[in-house]
Formats: C-alpha cells, sequence, structure tokens
C-alpha cells in the first residue's frame, strides 16, 4: 500500500512538472512578441520601456533560465499579473474559486441524487418500459449541449416563470440553474454507470442467497448489492468532481456565473496570457491532486483492491 | 416460408458451429444502434445534399425579414440578419461534419501512432510517451482545446486541431492497451521469425487487429468533437459570423432568447440529435464488437 502510495505520488509530481512545462512553453508558442502583446490595445511603447520592460519578465534570460524562474514563482504561488486588471493572477483566481467550489458542490449533488436513483431504478426494473425511458433520458442528458440546456433553462424559468435570476452568484437561487444545467449532464454518466454496476453486482452468488432466504428485492438491492455496485460510481464521481472543480468554463459563461470558468473564458476572449496561463496551470494541478486523492480513498473504499 | 425456413437454418448451422454473425447483423439486432445509425445517415444526406432542400442562401442577409418567427416559408424562422434559420441548420451540418471528421481524424492518427509505438517499442520510448499522455490528460474537458486555441487563435480550422489534439490521449492510451496485448501473439512472433520488418508487423499485421475499440472510440470521439467545437464556437473562439456553424448560431440566438427563442433552439436540436446519433452508434458498435456481448446475443 504504502509503495503504491509513493509511486502515485511520484508519478503525479511528475505529471505535474510537465504540466509546467508544457504551460510555459504555451504562452512561448503564440506569434508575436510578448511585450507587443502586452501592449495590444495601448501606445507603442518606447525601446527604453521595452527593455525595462523585456527584464522585468525575464525574457532577456535564456529559455531555461526563463522556466526555472516561471517555476520559482508558481512554486511561491506567483503566477504573474493579469494584461488586463494589472492584478495579481493568484488573486484572480482565488477571488472566484469559492464560487467555482459551491457549483462544484450543488451539481454533484444533483447529478449523484438524480444519476445514483435513476441508475437504481433502471436495474430494479431491467428490461421493462422504465429501463428503456430510463435509459433514454440518460444517453439524452449525456448527449445533450450544456450550453443549450442552460439557455432553454434560463428561458423556461427565468424568463418565463420568473422562478431564477438569469445570471450572477449573489444567492443561492442564482445557484439553482447552473447547478442543474451541470448536474443533469453529469447524471446522465452517473445512471448508466449506476445501472450496469448493480446489474453486474445483482448476477453474483451473494444476491442469490440474499433472495433465497427471502428478503425483499428493495432490500436486496438497498442493503446488499447497491454498496458493491457504487464503488465504481465513487469514481466516476470522482473524476467528474475534478472536471466540474476545474471549471465548468462554457457553462459559466451561459450563466454569467463568475467564477474559474468565466474568468478563463474572458482571459481567452481578451488575450490576457499571464491569466490564462495562470488558470490552466492551476486548474490541470488541481485536476491531478483530486484524481491521486480520489485513487488512494477508492483503496480505503474497497478492500478487495489489491496495489500490491 | 421456404426462405424462413432456410434462414433459420443458416442460424442454427452458425450457433451450432459456433461462428459469430457479421457485424452487420449484430448491429441490426441492436434497436439504438439502428436509431443511432438513422440519424447520422440523415445527417450525411442533410450534409450532401442540403442545398437542394432549401431554396434561401445561409449568408445573404434580408432586413425587411428580420426576427420572422417559425412559419411555411421559414420553417426555423429567421435570425436578427434575416437569414432562413432552417437553412442555417442544414448548412451548418455539413461544417459539424467536416469539425468532426477532421478533429476525430487527427486525434485518431496521432494518438494511435503514439500507442502503437510506445506499446511496441516499449522501454523509455513506452516510459515516456506515456508520461505525456497522462500530462495531456491532466488538462480536464475543455481545458486543453482552450490552452491551444489561445496559443493558435480562433477560427474554424484552429478548433479541429485543438479537438484533435484535445482528444488525442484517448486514443493513445487504448491503441497502447491494445498493442500490448498483441504483442507476444503467435501471429505477431511468426511475422517476427519470417523477417517481417517492425514496421510491416506494426501497420499490417498489428495494426488491423487493434482498430474494432478504435473505431467505437471514434464513433463516440465523434460526438464529442462535434460538442466541444460548437462549445467553443459558442464562446466565440471557433466560427465567425457570418459561417453558418451551430454553436455559433446558438450564440447569436442567445442575445435574443427573450423573444426571438428559435433562434438558439433549433441549432441546438440539431446539435443535441447528432451528438446523440453518434453515441448511440458508438454504443451499438461497442455492444456489437464486444465479445462477451456476442454471446449473450447469439443465445437469444
Amino acid at each position: 500500500m504504502l509503495q503504491y502510495l509513493l509511486k502515485r505520488l511520484v508519478s503525479a509530481i511528475l505529471v505535474i512538472f510537465g504540466v509546467t512545462l508544457l504551460v510555459f512553453t504555451m504562452v512561448r508558442l503564440v506569434p508575436g512578441d510578448p511585450v507587443d502583446i502586452m501592449f495590444a490595445n495601448q501606445p507603442r511603447p518606447t525601446p527604453e520601456q521595452r527593455a525595462a520592460l523585456r527584464r522585468q519578465l525575464g525574457l532577456d534570460l535564456p529559455i531555461h533560465h526563463q522556466y526555472l524562474q516561471f517555476l520559482g514563482r508558481a512554486l511561491q504561488g506567483d503566477l504573474g499579473r493579469s494584461f488586463r486588471t494589472k492584478q495579481p493572477v493568484t488573486s484572480e483566481i482565488v477571488a472566484r474559486l469559492p464560487n467555482t467550489v459551491k457549483l462544484t458542490v450543488a451539481s454533484l449533488s444533483v447529478a449523484v441524487l438524480f444519476g445514483v436513483g435513476a441508475g437504481m431504478l433502471a436495474a430494479a426494473f431491467k428490461g421493462s418500459w422504465i429501463d428503456a425511458a430510463t435509459m433514454a433520458i440518460a444517453i439524452l442528458g449525456v448527449s445533450l449541449p450544456g450550453f443549450w440546456l442552460g439557455l432553454m433553462l434560463i428561458l423556461l424559468f427565468a424568463v418565463q416563470f420568473g422562478w431564477f435570476p438569469v445570471s450572477g452568484a449573489a444567492t443561492w437561487r442564482h445557484l439553482v440553474l447552473p447547478a442543474v444545467t451541470l448536474g443533469v449532464l453529469t447524471s446522465g454518466i452517473l445512471a448508466r454507470m449506476t445501472r450496469s454496476s448493480l446489474l453486474e453486482e445483482l448476477s453474483h452468488d451473494y444476491v442469490r442467497t440474499a433472495r433465497a432466504k427471502g428478503l425483499r428485492e428493495s432490500a436486496v438491492i438497498a442493503r446488499h448489492a447497491l454498496r458493491n455496485a457504487l464503488i465504481p460510481v465513487v469514481t466516476i464521481v470522482g473524476l467528474q468532481l475534478g472536471q466540474l472543480l476545474s471549471g465548468a468554463f462554457i457553462i459559466e459563461a451561459v450563466f454569467a456565473y463568475p467564477g474559474i470558468g468565466l474568468l478563463a473564458v474572458n482571459a481567452l476572449q481578451a488575450r490576457d496570457f499571464p491569466l490564462i496561463q495562470g488558470i490552466v496551470l492551476f486548474v490541470a494541478v488541481i485536476y491531478v491532486v483530486v484524481n491521486l486523492v480520489v485513487d488512494l480513498l477508492y483503496c480505503l473504499i474497497d478492500p478487495r483492491v489489491s496495489y500490491a | 416460408m421456404a426462405e424462413l425456413a432456410a434462414v433459420g437454418h443458416r442460424q442454427q448451422l452458425r450457433r451450432l458451429q459456433g461462428r459469430p454473425p457479421s457485424l452487420w447483423r449484430r448491429l441490426s439486432g441492436h434497436r439504438s444502434a439502428l436509431l443511432g445509425g438513422s440519424i447520422v445517415a440523415t445527417l450525411l444526406v442533410v450534409a450532401l445534399v442540403g442545398p437542394l432542400l432549401t431554396p434561401h442562401d445561409p449568408v445573404a442577409m434580408s432586413l425587411k425579414n428580420r426576427f420572422l418567427p417559425p412559419s411555411l416559408a421559414h420553417p426555423f424562422g429567421t435570425d436578427d440578419f434575416g437569414r432562413d434559420v432552417f437553412t442555417r441548420v442544414i448548412y451548418g451540418a455539413r461544417i459539424s461534419l467536416q469539425v468532426g471528421i477532421i478533429a476525430v481524424g487527427i486525434a485518431g492518427t496521432l494518438g494511435s501512432l503514439v500507442g502503437l509505438l510506445t506499446g511496441y517499442v516499449g522501454g523509455w520510448v513506452d516510459a515516456a510517451g506515456q508520461w505525456l499522455v497522462d500530462v495531456l490528460l491532466a488538462f480536464p474537458g475543455l481545458l486543453l482545446a482552450l490552452a491551444i486555441i489561445a496559443v493558435l487563435g480562433p477560427g474554424l480550422p484552429n478548433v479541429m486541431v485543438a479537438v484533435g489534439i484535445g482528444s488525442m490521449p484517448a486514443y493513445a492510451r487504448l491503441m497502447r492497451g491494445q498493442v500490448l496485448s498483441l504483442k507476444h501473439d503467435e501471429f505477431v512472433e511468426a511475422a517476427r521469425v519470417i523477417g517481417c520488418s517492425s514496421s510491416r508487423i506494426l501497420f499490417v499485421h498489428m495494426l488491423p487487429n487493434t482498430l474494432s475499440p478504435i473505431i467505437v472510440l471514434a464513433s463516440l470521439g465523434f460526438a464529442g468533437a462535434v460538442l466541444s467545437a460548437a462549445a467553443l464556437s459558442f464562446i466565440g473562439m471557433g466560427a465567425q459570423p457570418p459561417t453558418p456553424e451551430w454553436g455559433a448560431m446558438l450564440a447569436t440566438g442567445r442575445e435574443s432568447l427573450r423573444q426571438e427563442w428559435w433562434i438558439a433552439t433549433f441549432p441546438g436540436i440539431a446539435i443535441a440529435l447528432t451528438v446523440l446519433g453518434f453515441n448511440l452508434l458508438g454504443d451499438g458498435l461497442r455492444d456489437a464488437l464486444d465479445p462477451q456481448g456476442h454471446t449473450v446475443r447469439i443465445g437469444r
């Protein structure tokens, strides 16, 4: 177990190193001089200003020195300053993080509630119209473009009925529509996974024994099969957690929800490279760490899994 | 009747001989695959003969026809420039197919090449390849595509490249697994013994045997590519006006959602149907190509 833990940790560190390398290279691949890009919407800098800025940004150093400088600063939480707002990238991200965390928790709750519930229902009534209808809705959920679903929910519940606000994040009511949109998309995946996993468990001998001793089907499912069936579902939930926490870019943009996703979309539209670079790095590192934690939790949840 | 008896006899014989039914037969017995296949086929026809289905021009503006609701003359209404939304949706099918084919082509070719090489060569090449794939997989969802767009700049061709590279790791990982499982099979050993070169073993002997799961992934990946490209166009990073791309049309319709609901609704339905079609077809292909699935079906 300890050996697995160490191996997994080393691999995560190597991946994060690769991510920093890729993110650093990414910005250097943008055509044009970074100084010109910084002054894109401003008067052209004088040669002195240009030289001073190149020194300040470390652009006069050899490329490997620039990378080490970037890495050193990133490790201290310094991801540079936004071209647009002139604010430190880290504080821009940290300011948006609580909103994204709230949206992640809310949408994951919706997804687990509907997804696991629908998957259980489909497995319990396998082969019936309930199974067919639930799975049809699930695949529809997977196929719907999130940004379109979001717009339709706005049209119905914000514009027509006026139950929820169209955009923003001031109150819990602002959270409902984006959370439902993201939750519906994720619940399709969870429903399909729960159904197949539960059906597999229901074919095992211990379930036959439980049925033979006269337990009701609901008890067989809820008390016996579901516990084991949910183990692979936990992995999917973990992966989705990483995805959602990383910023549901488009959905946040649809609802003008001020999270990391909207920040990224705005940065991209304004070609604010330090901010884009910072967000990409931050999100990728969060994703790797969340996946690592989920992997380790999986090991604790399922004693049958061997990591020898 | 005699024909039915003959078919029944053939099926019985096939069962006794343990010969699996053809892929087409397995697919045709799969309801959702049939539905998916029909949607995809319709999309293909619409993309091919699109201009014949509508008398309007997808980009020509007509300011006196702005914001007309759905009617017989304009089944999906008109947009803010008086363009027929139905015509634009029809022309959009061609663009979506193009995006799907190119993005999946890039992802499938690059990913398969990386997977083939790393799985076959092994050693440090495999370790480096896996590290690269792991690094690319550390960018969730659309993040990698967004990062690539940031470098390349907005535009539909760049979106295709970005979505293609963004989906490449899945193909690399799948192909590597396939190669590892085939690497020590007798037919590969035999090819090696008779002196085949590595490239011949890889591309002539192993590649055709690894394609089934890649085809399934490509079908599901096609759905993902169409969705991602539409999403990127929706935020203004993909197709630029006046291109009749579904995601970009949705973005336009969003601005007048309150009054002119039809502008955003129909392109959204087109995206959902396309993605649904490829998802159902991919599911059907997976079931049909899965040996376990086929045992179950023969028994029926």
